[in-house]
Formats: C-alpha cells, structure tokens, sequence
C-alpha cells in the first residue's frame, strides 16, 4: 500500500507493506538514521521520536498509524544541522559515551524541557525513564537535562 | 567539544546499521530453540552440511591437552545451548528474510539439559568426546596448613550477566574484486581480521575490516562469532554485500554473557582481625563450548585473589565446566569483579565474626610495602590510600548510615601491548588505534597527548574508526586497557613523527600539518605494579517499603593515575558503578528449568534505568603515575569491580542477612 | 530482527464500517494506539488476516460527562486522562492509575481501550477500574451493552468480548469526597507488575461510609474486588487487613522470576496494608 508521512517537515512516500514498523520508514524509507532500534520492544527508547509533539517509540508503531501525523527525529530537532539547546548541553557536558541513546535523550529532554513545570532532578530523572543509557550510569544525562528545562 | 559526541547528537552516527549497499542482502540465524538436543532434521537454508567450520580461539597453545571444545559456525547432529544457529537464510528484502526464516524446520530429539555448575559435575558429558564437563583446571597459590585459631567457609555465587550493549552486534560483509571487506561493531577490529582469515582459510592480504561507530560493548564485540562466518562465507558465495543485525532477543540468547562464577572459600585468620590465609575453590560456567578466555577464567580469579591486602597463603583451585547455556564470555570487568566480590564479603564475614569494623579489619591487612601475593600478583603497599580514602570519603557519616565499604584493584590488561598510526593528511591529523575506540575517552586522550607532543592543537585531530588496512596489527579495547596502552603506542608514534617534524626543520604548527607525514608504532606491554589501580567504594542502601531494596547513594574514592579528562573518566566511573548496583539487585541472566533464557526483553534482563540512578559521588584522585608515559591507569570497569560487594554489604546492613549470593535473593526480605 | 508477518490492513472511520469488516473477516486484530497489538504481531503470537484500525473512529474518541456519569472513550490516550478528567475522587484514582503505565511514549502512544481489552493481570486501569465499580461498554452490531468491569475479564488474557464486539470505552459514577490510594511493585522497570492494589473510601467521623478496593497484579490474576460492606469503623483497619491478608494466603502464587511465592506475598501484604493505611489513617 502506499504510506505517505511527513517527517521533520518533509512529505515522504513509498509504496510499501502495510507491516512496515515506523522505525523502519523514518530509517530505511526516509534515509534519517538517527534515529536506533536497541531492543524492539519499547524497552529502551533509542527509537523514540515526537508524533503530533509527543514522544513515542518507534518499534511500536505501524508507519500507517503514524498517517497524517507530524512526526520530528533527532535530525529534525533543531534548524538545518545544527543542535537544540538539550542537545548542545549533552554534548558540552560530555554527557554520553558510545552516543547510540542520543536519539532517545535528545527528543526526551526536549519535551520534558518544553513541557514540564516546576522541574528539579527528580522530575527529569522520572521523566527520563523508559529511555536507556547502558554506558553512562546516567548521572550527568539528568543534571545535564535538568539544567536546560530550569533555564527554558 | 568532542566531535564524535555531536555528530551522534546531530543523528549522524555510521553505526553498523546504518550501513548500506546497493543490492544488500539480509541474513536471519535460525537457532536452537531446545538447550540439549539431538537434531533430527534440518531442512532449509545453510546448514552445517553446507557449511562445516568450526569457530577457532587465539592462543592456541593453551588448547593443547586441555578438555577443551570449540563452538561449530553451525550445530551438527546435536544442539548444545538454545539460541545455538542451526540455518541461514537471506533475502533482498529484510523482512522477508525472516518470513524465510520461519519456513526452516528443525526437529529434536530432547535431552536433559545440564545448567548449573553442580549439575555439571555429576552429570555424563555433554559432549560425547569428551570424558567429563570439567574443561580444565588450575592450581594457584601454593598448598599450606595453618593451625589458626579461625577458619570460616562460604559459597558465593556472582549470576550469570549479559553485556547488553545498547547496540546488538552486527556485521557487513562484502567480498568484492578478490576481496572480502567487513564493517563490523567491535571492540577489535583485528581479534575479527585474525579471526576470520584463520576460520575461512583466507590470505591475510585479502581481508579488510573496519569497524563502524560502536553503541558499547562492554565485553561482546571481542570475539568471533559465528554469525560473522556465516556472513561472510555467503558475501564470498553470492558476491554481494550482505548484513546481519542481532535482535536483542537474539543477543539474549546467544551472546556470550559474562560472570556465571562460583566460590567456596575459607579464610584463616587470628582473634584481632589478621588474616593468615584463603583458600578453596573457584568454578566458572563456561557453557557449552570454550576459548581460551573462559576457560582460563578460574585462574585469573584465582591470581587476583588476595586483592590490595597482604595475605601470605593462598591455595585456589579452579575449575571451568560445561553447562547446556550460550557459550560465556568476558562482561565488564571480567574476572576483576569476582575475585574483589569474593575476597570482600569473606573478609566481611571473618569481620562480623570477630565483631569487628569491616574497615578496621581491611586496614590491618593493608601492605605498607610492595607485597608479592603466592599467586604471582605485585601490588603496591595499599594502605596509606586506604587510609586517605576512608577519610576523604567521611567514614564516621557512612557508618552512621550503615554503609557498605568495598577496596578492590583494577589491574589493567595491558598484555600484548598496542599499536597507533599517525597521518598527516589534508590540514588533519589522523589517527588509528589498535584498541578500537566506543568511548569518548579515546578521543579526548589522543587529542590531548598530539596535543602535547606535537603542538597541534586539539580540533585538527581525528581519531578514526578501526581499519586493518590503515594500521595493519593491533589488539583491542578491552581490560581497562586502552588509555595506558593505545595512549602508549600513540605516544611513542607522536615522538617518533616530532622527530621526522623536527628533522625537516617544520616549526609551527601550519607547517607540520601541511606536510604528508606519518608514523606508526607498536609495543608488547608488561604489567607493573604502578600500573594498578585502587577502587575505595561505599554504598548506601534502602529497602523501599520493606520489599524493595535500592542503592541510595554510592561514594566512589578511585586511583586513576594521570587524569586525562576527569569529565569523560566521571561518565565512564558512574556507568561502571550503575552496572555494578545492577548486578546485585535485579540484573542477570536466568534459565528456566529448560534451559530457556527466561527474559524475552531487554527490561527483563534487570538493566538500570534512570530511576535507579543513585546519588553518586565520586572523588577521582592520584595515587601516582603509572609507568606509562603519561601516566594514566585504567578506570573503564572500575565501577564494576567496586560496587557489587559495597553494595551487597550495605543491603545486608540493613536486612541483616548474609548476602552471598548475586543478584539478591528478594526470598531474603521475605 | 522482530518483524510482523503480513497482513491487510483496514482502516476504519466510523462504527458501522468496524462492524461489518469485523464480521466478514476471520481474524482480524484490532488496533488502537497499538503498542501491544504491534509487539504481539512481532512476536508472531498472532497471524491475523487483517489489523483493523480503530483510531479514526469518532464515538471511541469522545469524553461525555452527564451529571456525576462519565464515559471514556476507548481510543482516549492514557496521558490525556489527567487533563480531561473532573475533579472527583473516582477520576482521581482513574487518573493516579494511568499515570503510572509504562513510561510517557507508552502514555502517549497506549489508549484506555487497549489496557482495559487486553486482559493481561498487569494492567494498570482495570484495577482502578474495578475498585470504583465501572462499566465495560460494549458495541456490537444490534446495540450496546454494559457489563460490569468485574465481570468482563474471563481469565488472564481472556475478556467476554465476542468476535465482531468492540469495547467503546467505560462508564462510571463521580464520586465526591473519598480518599483514593494507588500502590503497584514491579522488579524491573517496563516489565510486569508483581501486584497492583487500588483503594478508594468515603469516611465521616470515623465511620466507614463506603469502602472499595481492588486488586490484580501477575501474582494474584485477572483483577479481584474485595467486599468490604461489613466493616463500619476506621479502627477495624487490623481486622480489615486480617481479612486481606488472609486473602492473599488463599490464591497459588507461583515462584518465577518475579521471585518466589513467598516473597509475593509479602508484596501482596505491603501493598494492601499501604492502601488502606492511606485510604483510612488520619
Ligand atoms: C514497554 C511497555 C510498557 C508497558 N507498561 C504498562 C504498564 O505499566 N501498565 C499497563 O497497564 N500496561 C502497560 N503496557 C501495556 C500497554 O501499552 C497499555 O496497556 C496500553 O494502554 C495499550 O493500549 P494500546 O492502544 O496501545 O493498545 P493496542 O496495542 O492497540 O491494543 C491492545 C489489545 O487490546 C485490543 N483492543 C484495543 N482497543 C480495543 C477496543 N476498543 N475494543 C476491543 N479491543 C481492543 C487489541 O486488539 C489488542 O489485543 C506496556 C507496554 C509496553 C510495550
Ligand atoms: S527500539 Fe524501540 S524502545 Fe527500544
Ligand atoms: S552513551 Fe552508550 S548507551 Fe548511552
């Protein structure tokens, strides 16, 4: 069947089966290949992305589901190439390792620093679950995200 | 700002699936889906009929007289773990290829499974050449009676751990013009090179593999597996590139796990808290097939003992045995964290025992010099940092909060040395390391030390992937090794290209870069004591609601030599200390009754999330140089080594129960 | 990789449409926000011939609010709860329940239809559901029928819907000035719960005016409501756990990996006593 979806502001559409998962479009389909799957089971959230503003995983998901919905990548976070100001401070505070979670901790903290209030660690740090980060224990990730929602 | 970590923010990371060719095609594994099993049937796909080879382990010498068997590319006539390949189907399409993989038919004939070490040992042989399941044995230490007026014994069991990076393993192979090329996701691009030239038969000429961006590691992307014959026997065949990517349910069942480490010890000591010696036994699951690694696995336990105390008899046997499970392999730390788990909570007992501080014990066995251990090791006297440590971590506050305390070494595996590559290229430096970097750490020390040996300022440095081609041998990143001894070879290549610089009179930095120079360097490494590290931990616990325990707050006082970057040293000393609380509370791998993985996702593997974070405070300090050039020591599994055993004494603390066995048993707060 | 195998995929936009697709089909799957719908396609633990999307559907899109009536639609996303809701104490509990599903892509992207339909004994909304005396409301081609939450649920994974059935959403009565209390324990996060205990009451001077708990949870099964009516006093609370505890020891807990049958229980105890002590100490 044909699925068409707008990704990052772009129309993409193929001609595919209806069985394609999302993650599979917005990698193989769209060429954006930020964006990771790490456990194919909504375990880990290397594959989240925004639907319509909020996060959702991607292996989750038909590509059909997610017609007529705009859906942003990490690619898609900041203006042309460039880093958002969650994404900027991860990488200042050397917040990450092997960076395979970036997708997960950039598209997260972006919308936990644009739509939650009265944030302190606490918040970020249950906020931030349901995306993983095996190398970093995770320590700075939080005071990283915490820093930039405070300022926002 | 590390140019790695921003392009990864910016979603413009080359890890191994992102990866792609024209004409690609998709290979699917189908697996044993029994632990113990004769194979009836198997239709469809590349079989072990098509494709017999067996995998082989480096270190040859140590097979030689050893009860040792190697896992086959592909089961034949019997399946030995579940998760084992049994067929190999591809397709152009990927999911189709695992529509193909579902039409393979396999039929059993069942067999009782064997999966624990005790079963091991009275069970018959789970291969039928062989005369028993003990794969091989040790002695370490030497034999001793003592006539002590104490002598306690305990089991202590550490649970088999599955590395779990976030990126499964995966592999491209693409045999082209004569050629076969692999980018694979590795910890070692040349333990791949070497390792599929031997399997495959191939000139070394006519392989090249480059590793891509690597998602972690932490033990799994070291080792040959199967897969990766299969991939690129088939690239070979077909001529065209060909992928596989591992599922995590796949990385669940078939990649090596790590730990899976038993011990019955008895430790000797006096009535005042002096301990006169340890003793016993050290048994490790290898699963069903060997390598040299794992079944040595015993004896390096066993070596590392005696840990920074000053214990002046040892006698250790150990023994590596087969079980029907995935065949094991290193996980974080390997080895290290069981000899300090062990040692630490026997001379927790011997302290409760005696009524005494567990620290107070721990000081008056500390070396105030140089101490040779009857197993071999050389440590430094360990005790003045001991001393500093518990200060500067506020012992008299930790106590108060019923902390646990844990000391423990890191002993870097600098053996067989490094190489780097130096290349002067386009206004860029560039440069290779043997040790394939997945850190950061590796970018910020080969800036830093270019930086400092060759005036060149740290944003025209580029630390490459991998690639045989460029740097023809090297070792691997491994062991906490790679600052010592990738950072030593990098060192002395950069004095060798200064020289080159300084010959040809280039003074200023625009000038060296707009040369074509290069350099390249490689050298065996031995272990010296100022190369080992000491790892001070405290944890503080608390059992949510009676039924739930956690780590509060983990207060790490660590010896890393000369920092390179203490921001980048911090993440990798947290992430370290993470995996190691996980390891006591939830994390590790379990079978079921059949020798089934009984996690199906990777949440039910127990890994931490965010929410187990615990407060962490962590002090990096000095305690000297290392005899490496810049000094530096290892740090990468210093938090695996040290937290389990603080954390397991601070539950205990509070439960007031022995804690011998990882991860916990919640029957215990029962 | 996880893959689903192949399908027909059928998006439908209003009831009658769902109703005739469903019947013509042998087995089809109907999907909402598909977060487990999708896991089990790629797990291939089913085949269906078609997924039937559901979304688009406008009635299990609604939120009505009649009086102290209110109907959730099944499409409804967990996350929109806490903003759509009233402000009553039986909301409330919806409200604490829904909030700790998952984490917020599985809010986001997971609806009240799917966590009511797919019976796993896990599931966060039909204990809460349960405790405050609900209504599955169910469609089917010749109308529509109310069945109590308590009796909707067969077994584990087993619901009364009938093929060509469809849940619309739920129903339940406002109810004002209670205490509400919400207590689950899980060994790993995003994976299932050991026990999940839900708790509402209604006290005035120390006297019980009404009392509902329920509770559900992998060790104890397809969610169970306890009968409290006898109890009138907040003092009774020892006998009131008593009573519970004793409960507890009558279901078979199995040792697995969520630990062993002993020590569920006692998170069955800790949950329960929890509960009350919130829902009746002052
Ligand atoms: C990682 C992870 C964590 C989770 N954590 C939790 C948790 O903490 N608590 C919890 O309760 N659940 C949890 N879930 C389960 C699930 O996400 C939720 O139950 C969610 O609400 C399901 O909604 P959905 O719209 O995604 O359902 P779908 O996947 O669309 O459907 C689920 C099932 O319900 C059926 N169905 C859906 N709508 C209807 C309808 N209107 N009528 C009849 N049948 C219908 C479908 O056919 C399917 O069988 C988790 C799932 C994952 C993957
Ligand atoms: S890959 Fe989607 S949550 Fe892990
Ligand atoms: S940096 Fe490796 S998973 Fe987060």
């Amino acid at each position: 069947m044909k699925i068409k979806l707008n990704i990052n502001g772009t129309d993409y559409e193929s001609e595919e089966e209806p069985r394609m998962l999302l993650v599979d479009f917005i990698r193989d389909v769209a060429g954006l290949k930020g964006t990771h799957v790490g456990c194919e089971t909504g375990s880990c959230g290397a594959c989240m992305v925004l639907l319509d503003g909020m996060p959702v995983k991607s292996c989750l998901m038909l590509a059909v589901q997610a017609e007529g919905k705009k859906i942003i990548t990490i690619e898609g976070l900041s203006e042309k190439n460039g880093l958002n100001k969650v994404q900027k401070a991860l990488s200042e505070k050397k917040a990450l390792q092997c960076g395979f979670c970036a997708a997960g901790f950039s598209i997260i903290g972006t919308w936990i620093s644009e739509n939650e209030k009265n944030i302190d660690d606490k918040k970020v740090k249950e906020g931030l679950a349901g995306v993983v980060c095996r190398c970093s224990g995770y320590d700075t990730i939080i005071k990283t995200i915490t820093e930039v929602a405070k300022n926002e | 700002m590390s140019e790695r970590t921003e392009k990864f923010l910016k979603g413009k990371g080359n890890f191994i699936d992102d990866i792609t060719f024209p004409d690609m095609l998709y290979l699917e594994i189908v697996r044993s889906r029994k632990a113990h099993a004769k194979l009836l049937k198997v239709k469809g796909g590349l079989t072990a009929d098509n494709l017999d080879l067996t995998l082989i382990s480096t270190g040859e010498s140590y097979r030689k007289g050893k009860n040792y068997e190697v896992e086959p590319v592909l089961a034949k006539e019997k399946v030995l773990y579940y998760g084992q390949p049994v067929s190999a189907v591809y397709d152009k399409d990927r999911y189709k290829a695992k529509d193909l993989a579902e039409t393979v038919e396999i039929s059993y004939e069942e067999l009782k499974p064997v999966l624990t070490i005790e079963d091991s040992l009275s069970s018959k042989p789970i291969h039928d050449s062989k005369k028993d399941n003990i794969v091989s044995s040790f002695e370490v230490g030497k034999k001793f009676s003592l006539g002590s007026k104490i002598k306690l014994s305990d089991e202590l069991f550490m649970e088999r751990v599955l590395p779990n990076p976030l990126e499964t393993r995966g592999i491209v192979a693409f045999y082209n013009s004569g050629k076969l090329n692999v980018w694979i996701s590795t910890q070692s691009v040349y333990s791949i090179k070497n390792g599929l030239t031997r399997i495959l038969g191939l000139n070394p000429e006519d392989i090249n593999v480059y590793q891509s961006d690597t998602g972690g590691a932490f033990g799994s992307k070291s080792a040959v597996y199967p897969e990766y014959v299969i991939a690129s026997y088939l690239s070979i065949k077909t001529k065209k590139p060909i992928k596989w990517i591992e599922s995590r349910e796949e990385h669940i069942s078939s990649t090596r796990p790590g730990r899976g480490a038993k011990a019955q010890l008895k430790i000797y000591g006096d009535e005042k808290g002096k301990i006169e010696g340890i003793e016993g036994k050290i048994l490790v699951d290898v699963g069903a097939f060997a390598d040299d690694l794992s079944s040595t696995s015993p004896s390096w336990i066993g070596y590392q003992i005696t840990g920074p105390y000053m214990i002046e008899n040892v006698f250790i046997e150990g023994y590596s045995v087969y079980t029907n499970k995935a065949p094991l392999g290193p996980y974080r730390g390997a080895g290290r964290p069981e000899a300090t788990f062990f040692i630490e909570r026997m001379i927790d007992l011997y302290a409760d025992y005696l009524g005494l501080d567990p620290v107070d014990v721990r000081l008056k066995n500390l070396p105030e010099k140089l101490f040779e251990s009857p197993t071999g090791l050389k440590v430094l006297p360990s005790k003045a940092f001991f001393e500093e440590g518990i200060k500067k971590l506020n012992y008299a506050e930790l106590k108060k909060n019923k902390a646990g305390v844990s000391f423990g070494i890191l002993i870097p595996a600098v053996y067989g040395g490094e190489s780097a590559k130096i290349k002067i290229e386009s206004g860029a430096v560039k440069v290779w390391l043997g040790g394939n970097a997945h850190w950061q750490r590796h970018e910020l020390f080969v800036k830093r030390i270019i930086k400092e040996v060759l005036g060149i300022p740290e944003d025209k440095v580029i630390l490459m992937n991998g690639n045989t081609s460029e740097l023809e041998k090297g070792i691997g990143t491994w062991g906490s090794r790679s600052a010592i001894t990738a950072g030593y070879a990098l060192y002395k290549a950069a004095l060798a290209l200064k020289e080159k610089v300084e010959k040809m009179g280039l003074k200023e930095p625009q000038q060296v870069l707009s040369s074509e120079l290069s350099s390249e360097y490689y050298e065996n490494m031995q272990l010296d004591p100022s190369m080992i590290s000491f790892l001070l931990t405290a944890a503080i616990a608390e059992i949510d609601e009676g039924i739930k325990p956690a780590i509060k707050e983990i207060l790490a006082y660590y010896d890393v030599g000369e920092p390179l970057s203490s921001e980048a040293i911090y993440g990798q000393i947290t992430g370290g200390l993470l995996m190691g609380i996980q390891e006591v509370l939830t994390e590790a791998l379990k079978y079921d009754e059949k020798g089934k993985p009984v996690a199906e996702t990777l949440s039910a593997t127990g890994i931490a999330y965010s929410i187990n974070a615990p407060k962490y405070d962590v002090q990096i300090t000095s305690f000297g140089r290392s005899s490496a050039p810049h000094g530096a020591k290892g740090v990468g599994e210093a938090g695996t080594v040290g937290a389990p055993p603080a954390s397991a004494r601070a539950i205990e603390n509070l439960i007031k129960k022995r804690i011998n066995s990882l991860p916990i048993n919640l029957d215990l707060l029962a | 990789m996880k893959v689903p195998p192949d399908f027909k995929y059928l998006r439908t936009y209003t009831l009658d449409e769902y109703y005739e697709k469903a019947n013509q089909l042998s087995l089809p799957l109907i999907i909402s926000g598909g977060t487990v719908a999708v896991l089990m396609l790629k797990n291939r633990i089913i085949r269906p011939e078609a997924v039937i999307d559901i979304s688009q559907i406008p009635e299990l899109n609604m939120l009505k609010i009649d009086k102290d009536d209110v109907f959730i639609g099944a499409n409804t996303k967990l996350y929109k709860l806490k903003n759509v809701l009233p402000n009553d104490s039986a909301s409330e509990l919806i409200v604490k329940s829904a909030s700790t599903i998952g984490d917020i892509a599985i809010r986001s992207m997971g609806s009240v239809g799917g966590n009511v339909c797919l019976g796993d004994p896990s599931n966060d909304l039909p204990v809460a559901l349960t405790a405050i005396d609900a209504q599955a409301v169910i469609g089917k081609k010749d109308g529509i029928t109310y069945t109590p939450i308590t009796s909707f649920y067969i077994k584990p994974f087993k619901t009364i819907l009938n093929k060509g059935e469809i849940l619309l959403g739920v129903n339940y009565k406002m109810l004002n000035g209670y205490r509400t209390s919400y207590k689950k324990h899980f060994i790993n996060f995003l994976d299932h719960y050991v026990g999940i205990v839900a708790a509402i009451a209604k006290i005035e001077e120390n006297t019980i005016k009404d009392f509902r708990m329920a509770m559900a949870g992998e060790a104890v099964g397809k969610p169970v409501k306890f009968d409290l009516s006898e109890f009138s006093k907040v003092d009774e609370i020892k006998t009131i756990k008593e009573r519970l505890f004793d409960y507890v020891n009558t279901i078979h807990v199995e040792n697995n990996r969520f630990g062993t049958a002993n020590y569920k229980k006692k998170v069955l105890y800790t949950l329960i006593s929890r509960a009350i002590d919130e829902v009746l100490k002052f």
